[in-house]
């Protein structure tokens, strides 16, 4: 008697242990692989978020796969930031595609706010789809 | 015609009274690290938004808390549901100027700037004084760099006492933005 109680203390233990490890050990989310939650064509979007039909409690943590024409490009060391029709902001990982003023492409990544300097709908983590 | 050329002038005067050079970036880098004898922690935000004001000596940053990337997932969760509240408080800025005779048209390096400001994090506003260097590039592009401490609970971040030697109460914080000139 003792020693199955024993035995199922141990073992609710040790899932107790393994499953912290899992979850410290969580992987980071990975974009390309998942779903969208949403998608969008950019001035859709950036319309229904100044009419607030479309708030940032609706976008939080949201997968979203957006299309729109490239209006800015602005390339660091680590990233490269383009703005889609004045008015969404995606951070890209660096890609080899070299992207220009005017090229309509779409992206996908994670809506990370509504940056208030340039009133833009912040994306990060983006992946170019096409 | 008359009407015409005032219309001329006073668009003439309008047009040299806004003549002030604003510098934008979007890729700001900000770090921010955690230090203690236990653990040392960093994360990295690639996309912070910025403007210089040449000619008013005014800077200000804007930085979505959500695009601060950890090392662990478990991590980055953690810092935006339990630490800084980014659902609620999803942007720290911050706007300050600064009084240096600098000459932003020819390649130089001011070490040692003092910008004063203020700081807005976590639903708090205070002021803040940080020490910068600013650089004019040979490419006429400007760089900015500064590295300063952030008091949590100045900011109303609490530390649960369970991770206390985990987390310093302070976090050192680094930015650094290049804005390039057409």
């Amino acid at each position: 008697m003792k020693n199955k109680i024993l035995i199922i203390v141990a073992s609710l233990l040790l899932a107790v242990l393994l499953y912290g490890t899992y979850l410290y050990n969580k992987p980071h989310k990975n974009i390309l692989d998942s779903d969208s939650d949403i998608s969008y064509v950019a001035n859709t979007l950036i319309n229904k978020f100044n009419a607030n039909k479309i708030t940032s409690n609706d976008l939080l943590d949201k997968v979203i796969e957006i299309s729109g024409n490239v209006t800015l490009v602005e390339e660091s060391e680590k990233s490269i930031i383009v703005v889609l029709n004045n008015g969404v902001k995606c951070e890209l990982k660096n890609t080899t595609k070299t992207m220009k003023i005017g090229d309509h492409i779409t992206i996908k990544g994670v809506y990370s706010g509504f940056d208030e300097m340039f009133n833009e709908i912040s994306l990060t983590r983006c992946h170019l789809i096409k | 015609m008359k009407k015409t050329t005032l219309f001329l002038i006073s668009f003439l005067a309008i047009n040299i009274g806004i003549a002030q050079e604003k510098l934008t970036t979007r890729t700001g880098k900000v770090i921010f690290q955690s230090e203690t004898a236990i653990e040392t922690f960093s994360a990295e935000n690639n996309q912070a938004a910025s403007i210089l004001l040449v000619d008013k000596k005014v800077i200000a940053f804007n930085v979505l808390l959500k695009s601060f990337k950890f090392e662990k997932a478990l991590m980055e969760d953690h810092f935006n549901e339990k630490y800084v509240n980014s659902d609620k408080y999803p942007a720290a800025k911050f706007k300050g100027s600064f009084t240096n005779e600098i000459n932003f048209k020819t390649p130089n390096t001011y070490k040692g700037v003092i910008i004063r400001g203020n700081m807005n994090f976590h639903g708090v506003t205070k002021p803040l004084t940080v020490i910068a260097d600013i650089k004019i590039n040979d490419d006429n592009s400007i760089s900015f760099l500064s590295t300063f401490k952030l008091n949590l609970e100045e900011y109303n971040i609490e530390i649960p006492s369970l991770v206390k030697d985990k987390i310093s109460p302070d976090v050192a914080v680094s930015i650094e933005t290049n804005y390039k000139r057409s």
